[in-house]
């Protein structure tokens, strides 16, 4: 799977570092000085890299924990995102990252500690409870056979009493929360668009049906789970699809076991989507009239507001509103 | 693929091999066929570098592959045993280059390291050239790292010091790996080939654009639309058919754009 590993001249020797690098006796390893000499250069093509990414294993410094948009959260009130990894296994073409990074390589840091500390502080900053979610700039689980990342934050996470963690992800990877006892402050969410449209746009991901039975294991071995039905994708019959995807998730999961459901339309900042929208001039998803407003890309608000309705609309006969948040930008 | 390469001796055998023949260039050997271009740059870093310029400026499409082949020292790969570089560094600048390794090959990698002399230090792990830097460093300017690569073949190390080195060694040194040569510049063509414009696109955006004077802006705009209707799967004709029933530039900008709405989402 990954055949050339760059590892920063300062990590060589790190016994996690070593324990990645032994997953891969095949792969050539290239010594740098620092990341960025092979992530941030320009000139790079995200598109080309995507066909087989390399694995860059860095130290990451400054701040690692961040707060999270305001309007972006499942009912916490504080809020933060930490990014162990930069990049993801599958290749959806909605995905921000295409057009927020300038490489497809997987930065992993192995600097676990250091993100422990900041994650500490921060949950001890407040006595109410406080949200990290670890799934925005890759995929929680899709690559937890390369990071171990999952194996070794649940435990430390089990020490915080006022700390949650979303999972986020589509991979169906989940034998890592199959081996261990359930743990009432991490919510597994996994993120859904109707199958017709995640075989056009979600490429590698695991089909619908198999993320609606990873979902079913986890929520019958007591993981909480989460349903994230964003990005909504406007499509040819969009209400029967959502309410043909909604009918197979719960006839599989039961209400009980789902902690939250967000809905969020597709959108992201204009920057991103004129970079990703020229590596893929000829993608369908592009030709779904768009406008700029205010800096970030995304359907006409009638549109949008169209999708989500129907969404919501359709999600109450399943779930308690309470349980039902929306995205804005 | 557009191929830089120091010496002929190294050349020949690329250019036997992909049928290249000599054509006119007032300041370098240059051997061309309808698919790839080679140019002598002779030896150094400044040769290297200016000669990458010259054949960039004189093929003229942006995002064409490059190679760099040529023959290396190298601290401990046999006599003859051919490298791609996974990292390219250089002896007087603090820079390094990773050239990508997207693609499948039975090349070994290694890094390599350029010289502005020759050099009878070998370094464990390590190649020495006397041209690879130069070039990225200029290739770069003219298509993007992926589509940028450099191969080397041993031609010395320190069981066969470069002082016991024949140039007239170097042709069938390369020639006996053009295969893994090849493969690689077969993948490299087809990835640069995915990167180039829709010819099709152009042609009806061309004609299209004839049927009314559009300012740069609403050429911008009609481009887009017709890149759009495309990719929907619409008929071209009837694009062309509403900009001719149009009454100016404006108006067939709306038409197009008020045909393509009901279209506009995934399948």
């Amino acid at each position: 799977m990954i055949d050339t590993i760059y590892i920063e001249e300062g990590i060589e020797g790190l016994s996690k570092s070593d324990e990645i690098i032994s997953r891969f006796p095949k792969a050539t390893v290239i010594p740098c000085k620092h990341y960025k000499e092979i992530f941030n250069p320009s000139g790079q093509s995200f598109r080309l890299q995507k066909k087989k990414p390399a694995l860059i294993l860095a130290r990451q410094t400054g701040k690692l924990v961040h707060p999270i948009p305001p309007t972006y959260g499942v009912g916490g009130k504080h809020n933060f995102y930490f990014s162990h990894l930069l990049n993801c296994l599958y290749d959806c073409r909605y995905c921000f990252l295409q057009g927020m990074y300038p490489s497809a390589h997987y930065l992993l840091f192995v600097n676990f500690e250091d993100f422990e500390k900041e994650i500490t502080r921060a949950a001890q900053s407040s006595t109410d409870p406080s949200w990290f979610f670890s799934g925005y700039d890759c995929d929680s689980l899709a690559l937890e056979s390369v990071t171990g990342f999952v194996a070794h934050f649940l435990p430390f996470f089990n020490t915080l009493p006022n700390a949650w963690l979303e999972l986020r992800t589509k991979s169906v990877n989940t034998q890592v929360l199959e081996k261990i006892d359930p743990q009432s402050r991490t919510v597994v969410a996994f993120s859904f668009t109707p199958d017709q449209v995640s075989k056009q746009v979600e490429h590698g991901v695991p089909s619908v049906r198999a993320r609606i039975q990873a979902m079913h294991t986890l929520a019958k071995r007591g993981w909480p789970v989460g349903l994230r039905i964003d990005p909504l994708l406007d499509c040819q019959d969009f209400e029967n699809r959502y309410c043909q995807l909604f009918e197979d998730i719960f006839a599989q999961v039961p209400e009980h076991a789902i902690h939250s459901v967000s809905v969020g339309a597709f959108r992201m900042p204009s920057g991103f989507y004129k970079k990703i929208e020229k590596q893929y001039p000829e993608e369908a998803l592009f030709a779904g009239g768009f406008q700029a407003e205010n800096g970030y890309t995304g359907y006409l608000r009638e549109t949008e507001s169209r999708l989500k309705q129907t969404c919501l609309r359709l999600l109450e006969k399943w779930i308690d509103p309470e349980k039902v948040f929306t995205c804005e930008t | 693929m557009n191929f830089v390469i120091a010496f002929i001796g190294e050349a020949q055998p690329i250019i036997d091999y992909y049928g290249l023949t000599k054509a006119t260039h007032r300041s370098h050997p240059l051997f061309q066929n309808n698919r790839h271009s080679l140019i002598l740059s002779g030896s150094g870093k400044e040769r290297s570098s200016w000669a990458t310029e010259i054949l960039a400026k004189h093929t003229g499409t942006p995002n064409q592959a490059w190679i760099n082949l040529g023959i290396a020292g190298h601290g401990n790969f046999a006599k003859g045993d051919p490298f791609i570089a996974g990292k390219i560094e250089d002896d007087q600048a603090e820079e390094s280059f990773y050239p990508p390794r997207i693609y499948y090959s039975s090349l070994q990698v290694s890094s390599v390291r350029t010289c502005t002399e020759p050099s009878l230090q070998y370094e464990e792990g390590q190649g020495c050239d006397m041209e690879s830097h130069a070039f990225y460093k200029t290739a770069i300017q003219f298509s993007i790292r992926e589509l940028i690569q450099v191969i080397k073949v041993v031609s010395d190390n320190p069981s066969h010091p470069l002082d016991q080195f024949s140039p007239q060694e170097a042709p069938a040194m390369i020639h006996q790996h053009l295969p893994a040569i090849d493969a690689l510049v077969r993948q490299m063509d087809q990835a640069s080939e995915s990167l180039q414009t829709d010819q099709t696109l152009e042609q009806s955006f061309i004609a299209i654009r004839k049927t009314h004077s559009f300012s740069v802006t609403r050429s911008h705009q009609l481009h887009q639309l017709i890149r759009h209707a495309k990719i929907l799967g619409l008929d071209m004709g009837i694009m062309e058919e509403l900009a001719r029933s149009s009454s100016h530039a404006g108006d067939a900008i709306q038409k197009i754009s008020d045909f393509l709405k009901p279209h506009r989402m995934l399948g």
